[in-house]
């Protein structure tokens, strides 16, 4: 396999990525893959790097990387933000760029958060030529609720009952305090940023193809879910995949989300 | 102290390419270095970056640090044909990584000349720490964080093995929600465990007529045979740490709110706690009140590297 892991300039930090270049002869493309958020990136791994390793296959170029303060990038993660992430995708991209022969051809994939990350990006950097998106969170504020909702389980198994409720936390946060999520350290720049996400709730510039994957435990639930965010661009498909959420833990192995890879492989030959 | 960190990759024995990252003090380098391994499938980094934070820390001192991704992990090549992740936890439980460990060895002895090293990992790395310590004699210390004494099983009745301690909590969890709603209507929607509830409820009452049939524990170790029968305890656990123990220096860092804990003193000290006490000056426990299995909250982190880093300060490096 042709992988190489190394280092990149940030914004005054390193990040860490792996650039899977392909195995068969090139085509000119490449993807920046954009992880979700905090323990969500570490259930999700391996389904990134076998998808990667099947881009090569089809002679796509593949960085994938650790936004600053996650995985083996510097940095720590109290200090990231949506911003910070923003811009570390911008690295990311601008590296892939100038270190392959990609040119204007390079798109954008994300899952969960990345995918929400990745749709904000495109609003910044037009000249991308993709979207996949990989179940993507729309709406930020529930999606904080959520992640809160960690930390009062922790509370309540650990101390038996909830000692500070949500309104307490989000206040500690805005005090300068951080909140522990999964062991991670969140502040009040990322949780203000990301509340203030609905990326259904206007058209979008990005004129390119998108393609949205929302993932079913079974094929009736939840139809229509992605539709709103799709209405918002002028080129999007929704797909639905049969998949397990696979971004926390569950009891199958998750190394390979075979639905998914076959409906973005199809997409993407389609093109 | 500074530290360089650099990723590395090699093959393994099987062929595989294996990713890493390497932390080396720019000065003062020591002469034992330290792996961290892979907890579970939660790769090199660990859970909310716990290796990035203890790598660090241990760097300071003097130590090498290499993280790296076993087969079929993190970055590194290689697939795992296990469906359910309890079956992955299980093969790692028996030594699936040992192989591995064995191979970080050999190149960092190949690297840098270090032929002595405290393996160091949380759960499914502790287990594969003490596993390559009974086959590798480079091993000269252990730092193992909740280490699992018993097996995973994606088949076993999971109501079957549970610790006193388990049932207790489990018991209180119930109870406290003798009043909610919710809690009535999972009940009466058939979406409780009734297994789990009836056992939590009547396990005291089980276990005052075992404790008037039971003898005392005894002095000999029993067989795998009476492990099968009695316990899910994994049965290579006793035979390498027993075997550890007696020559080298082993600390058991335990979160006070995991099972694993429980089930290590319920399980394994209760039945073999007299066959080791010789040794009791190689080994120490140290318990981290009220933390939970992956020492989530930040204090509870920081215990665990100050104690770690302690405990590290008395090892010959």
């Amino acid at each position: 396999m042709n992988e190489t892991p190394f280092f990149f300039d940030g914004n005054g930090y390193r990040l860490f990525g792996v650039v899977h270049d392909p195995e068969v002869k090139g085509n000119s493309l490449g993807f920046v893959f954009c992880h979700p958020f905090a323990e969500e990136k570490l259930w999700t791994h391996r389904v990134f790097v076998n998808f990667a390793r099947i881009l090569t296959q089809k002679g796509y170029h593949v960085l994938r990387f650790d936004y600053m303060g996650n995985g083996d990038s510097e940095g720590n993660f109290s200090d990231s933000s949506v911003e910070t992430c923003l811009s570390d995708i911008q690295s990311a991209i601008g590296w892939l760029k100038a270190n392959r022969p990609i040119q204007s051809r390079l798109g954008l994939l994300g899952l969960r958060f990345g995918a929400t990350l990745a749709c904000m990006m495109a609003e910044r950097a037009l000249d991308l030529s993709q979207l996949v998106l990989w179940e993507p969170v729309i709406n930020g504020t529930r999606y904080m609720k959520e992640m809160l909702r960690i930390n009062l389980t922790t509370q309540s198994t650990v101390y038996k009952k909830v000692l500070y409720n949500t309104e307490t936390l989000v206040s500690m946060m805005e005090s300068g305090q951080s909140v522990n999520i999964d062991g991670y350290e969140v502040r009040w720049p990322l949780y203000h940023q990301t509340i203030g996400i609905n990326l259904s709730d206007e058209s979008k510039r990005f004129q390119g193809p998108v393609l949205i994957v929302q993932m079913n435990r079974k094929p009736d639930q939840g139809v229509g879910r992605m539709q709103p965010l799709a209405d918002c661009y002028s080129n999007a498909t929704v797909s639905i995949a049969l998949d397990e959420p696979f971004w926390k833990e569950i009891h199958r192995n998750y190394a390979r989300a075979d639905n998914l890879y076959d409906r973005t492989i199809a997409w993407m030959d389609n093109r | 102290m500074k530290q360089v960190v650099s990723p590395i990759m090699f093959s393994n024995n099987n062929g595989r390419r294996l990713f890493g990252m390497l932390h080396e003090p720019d000065s003062k380098i020591k002469t034992t270095a330290i792996l961290l391994l892979s907890p579970g499938v939660k790769s090199r980094v660990a859970p909310h970056r716990m290796y990035i934070k203890m790598a660090e820390r241990f760097c300071s001192l003097g130590f090498a640090v290499l993280r790296m991704d076993p087969e079929g992990l993190g970055d590194s090549e290689g697939d795992f044909d296990e469906e359910l992740i309890a079956d992955v936890y299980a093969s790692i439980q028996l030594g699936r990584h040992i192989e591995d460990t064995m191979a970080m060895m050999d190149w960092l002895e190949k690297k840098a000349g270090i032929s002595r090293f405290i393996l160091a990992g949380l759960c499914g790395g502790a287990i594969t720490a003490l596993l390559t310590a009974e086959k590798d004699p480079r091993v000269h210390a252990i730092l193992a964080l909740g280490i699992p004494c018993v097996m995973s099983s994606s088949t076993a009745d999971p109501t079957k093995y549970i610790t006193q301690s388990q049932f207790n909590s489990i018991r209180h969890k119930y109870l406290c929600k003798i009043l909610n709603r919710e809690a009535w209507v999972r009940f009466l929607s058939f979406k409780t465990d009734y297994k789990l509830l009836l056992k939590s409820i009547f396990q005291p009452f089980r276990r005052q007529i075992r404790v008037l049939k039971k003898t005392t524990p005894v002095n000999v170790a029993p067989t795998n045979r009476d492990i099968q029968i009695n316990s899910n305890l994994n049965p290579h656990f006793h035979r390498a740490f027993y075997q550890f123990i007696t020559k080298n220096k082993m600390l058991m860092i335990f979160s006070g709110a995991d099972r694993l804990y429980w089930e290590f003193e319920e399980k394994y000290m209760a039945m073999y706690g007299p066959l080791i006490t010789a040794y009791a000056t190689n080994y120490s426990i140290y318990i981290v009140k009220e933390a939970n299995h992956v020492f989530s909250f930040k204090e509870w982190q920081e215990e665990m590297l100050l104690h770690s880093v302690k405990w590290l300060s008395t090892i010959d490096g």
